[in-house]
């Protein structure tokens, strides 16, 4: 669920989409319906629901399971970036009724009154299942509008043949000889210059932004690029460290069939991404979008969906139900282990000085460059 | 009723059937670029949007931080279409001058072929030619040319590399166009009259053929200036040009006006080669 999708990462990601699909056991609609324990809480026979999503955000039969279950029509439409969400809802809601939400946006859509509370009374399957870890977050302590979906980081994967110790500190990414990959974003990046020279990773202070500018300027001499294309830059030799997504990584392991990449969240910590669930205000039927949120949560949907995006869930459920291929929940660069859990940070919005980011972005490039 | 329109659409005939033309390029063209104008002198808003006050910060950044690699745009651009004219001319040259009509045709076909393939795809290819690990440092370290890979992608070579190829055939068709044109008659009488091989081609096939050269110049060089894909998959950190830094104005959180501050500066500048071009190159072509 990542704001920089371009064609060139489509084509990467058909490619790795393909190759979770064919990891997956493929059950009958029968057989998948007797494993989920979730059921229709009432006759909702005939209705639609309007789910506004990422694309490549669900479990490959999520939607036609629910569809049965509840004898309901789903309608799907894909937005790329939490922002787009945002603009389309303030334009006034199409008839949109469950929206995915990513953390920081939160903030903004709360503001600007874009969501129907969630009365938790109607969600027994997500209070039995979800993790509280990721209940009471910054951009929602009351969980007023938020249920939590999937979450990720953004961290250092790097190649193990290249990179011959361990790395566990960002000074290691900086200091290394030979290519390193940067992400083209530059909350991310800068997060990392700040919570290495020890600041807070959302710093609000322009000075702060310009020493970190200048960090990532004198450290960024190993840079080949930022990403153009995001995993390929491992998996062709071309970089030997690339900061990325932990699904990224979890996709090539996948296709190269192999262990020669690492995955890890710095000492310093990284930045995690939550994903929510929501009901988008003015949506055309609550009942049927707080029957949808729930059955998300049923052990075996979520399972499924974490299967096929390879996003960790926050569903405890599922992840104790045995229903997550053992690859995924065994692999420390998906479910991370809970000490590197502790050392995420989020990326809170700076909208104060979002433009002295920008800007100190820009120069970044161009001196770089140089 | 009927004569009164007859006397209308007669005497106002070309108002009316240029009417939709006029009216496509109000909406698309003018209007678009006077709302581009005019952001690019607004403030730079939340979440980068433009906002009033007006001001011309937007194009002291340009001429000011942005200025190096405004400049090697330029550069690149410019070597680019150094480098197809090169290659170019003497192709359409070859290609105009074989006797058979197949092999004509064939070879036309052939410059045109790249294009059933996607842009993208055809330069990510080159992606994998030119890597660390791809073919040509392969080839090289496995024949012992060298003992360490080049570094030839994410440079500025890489970049050039990739304009040239993504843009020869532009250069190529308009000039054999202008060379299925020229008769070669003209070459004999020159000869005749005791002129030498440069001679002829230099003063007599080069400028009457010129017209395709310049339109095939326009045609490499606009692109160039404004190349985003090429830069972005093969230039990295080293190569990188304006488009790219214009396009991630345009991404959340960038800024709008400053955006559009950089496409007014690289419009103008794609204007002077076509003002060039119109001047010098518009009369046959």
């Amino acid at each position: 669920m990542k704001q920089v999708t371009t064609l060139l990462m489509l084509v990467a990601g058909l490619l790795l989409f393909a190759s979770v699909l064919t990891a997956q056991e493929d059950l009958s609609q029968a057989e998948r319906l007797a494993k989920i324990a979730w059921v229709c809480p009432q006759d909702f026979s005939g209705q639609t629901l309007s789910v506004y999503n990422w694309s490549e955000y669900m479990g490959k039969h999520t939607i036609q399971d629910f569809e049965a279950l509840c004898n309901v029509s789903v309608v799907l439409d894909y937005y790329d970036s939490n922002e787009s969400l945002a603009v389309r809802l303030v334009q006034g809601n199409p008839g949109f009724d469950v929206v995915f939400p990513g953390d920081y946006i939160y903030v903004f859509m709360r503001q600007e009154n874009l969501l129907e509370p969630i009365n938790y009374d109607n969600l027994p399957t997500v209070r039995a299942n979800v993790d509280p870890r990721w209940l009471g977050m910054y951009f929602d302590p009351e969980n007023e509008f938020y249920v939590p979906y999937l979450w990720g980081t953004f961290g250092v994967a790097y190649n193990k043949n290249k990179v011959r110790e361990p790395i566990t500190s960002w000074r290691q990414v900086f200091a290394h000889n030979g290519p390193v990959v940067w992400i083209d974003d530059y909350r991310n990046m800068f997060s990392i210059a700040l919570v290495t020279l020890g600041l807070d990773p959302n710093s609000k202070n322009p000075e702060d932004i310009i020493k970190a500018r200048d960090f990532l300027l004198e450290n960024g001499k190993n840079v080949i690029a930022f990403t153009p294309g995001f995993k390929d830059t491992l998996a062709s030799g071309e970089a030997d460290i690339l900061l990325t997504y932990n699904a990224e990584l979890y996709n090539l392991l996948l296709e190269c069939q192999c262990d020669d990449y690492a995955y890890v969240v710095p000492v310093e910590g990284s930045a995690v991404d939550v994903g929510g669930v929501s009901i988008a205000r003015g949506a055309r039927n609550i009942p049927l979008a707080e029957a949808f949120i729930d059955y998300l949560h049923d052990p075996y949907v979520m399972a499924q969906i974490t299967n096929t995006t390879a996003y960790p869930t926050t569903n405890r459920g599922a992840i104790e139900s045995g229903y997550i291929l053992e690859e995924l929940l065994n692999n420390p660069a998906v479910f991370l282990p809970d000490e590197e859990i502790e050392r995420l940070y989020f990326l809170q919005p700076v909208i104060e000085v979002e433009e002295a980011y920008a800007n100190a972005w820009d120069e970044l490039k161009i001196f770089l460059g140089r | 009723m009927a004569v009164w329109l007859t006397t209308l659409t007669r005497r106002h005939s070309h108002w009316l059937l240029s009417a939709p033309a006029i009216l496509w390029l109000v909406v698309f063209f003018i209007a678009p670029l006077f709302i581009v104008g005019f952001m690019s002198l607004m403030t730079r808003g939340t979440g980068g949007l433009p906002v009033m006050p007006l001001t011309t910060a937007h194009y002291d950044r340009v001429f000011t931080t942005f200025s190096g690699v405004l400049n090697r745009s330029l550069w690149l651009s410019f070597v680019a279409t150094v480098i197809t004219l090169l290659i170019g001319y003497p192709m359409a040259y070859y290609i105009r001058t074989r006797k058979n009509e197949w092999v004509r045709n064939i070879a036309l076909f052939l410059v045109i072929l790249p294009f059933w393939t996607n842009f993208l795809v055809r330069t990510y290819a080159w992606r994998f030619i030119l890597g660390r690990e791809g073919f040509i440092n392969n080839f090289l370290l496995n024949t012992g040319f060298i003992q360490e890979p080049l570094p030839l992608l994410n440079t500025e070579f890489a970049v050039l590399v990739g304009l040239t190829y993504g843009f020869l055939p532009f250069m190529v068709l308009p000039i054999y166009a202008s060379i299925e044109r020229f008769d070669f008659k003209f070459v004999e009488a020159a000869q005749d009259l005791g002129a030498g091989n440069w001679s002829v081609f230099w003063r007599v096939m080069l400028p009457m053929t010129l017209p395709g050269v310049l339109a095939g110049c326009v045609l490499v060089f606009i692109p160039s200036i404004g190349s985003y894909v090429t830069s972005d998959l093969l230039g990295g950190t080293q190569g990188l040009m304006i488009g790219n830094l214009l396009a991630g104005q345009f991404k959340a959180s960038g800024n709008f006006p400053l955006g559009a501050a950089l496409s007014v500066v690289i419009l103008s500048l794609v204007v002077i080669p076509i003002a060039f071009y119109l001047r010098f190159g518009g009369r046959e072509a």
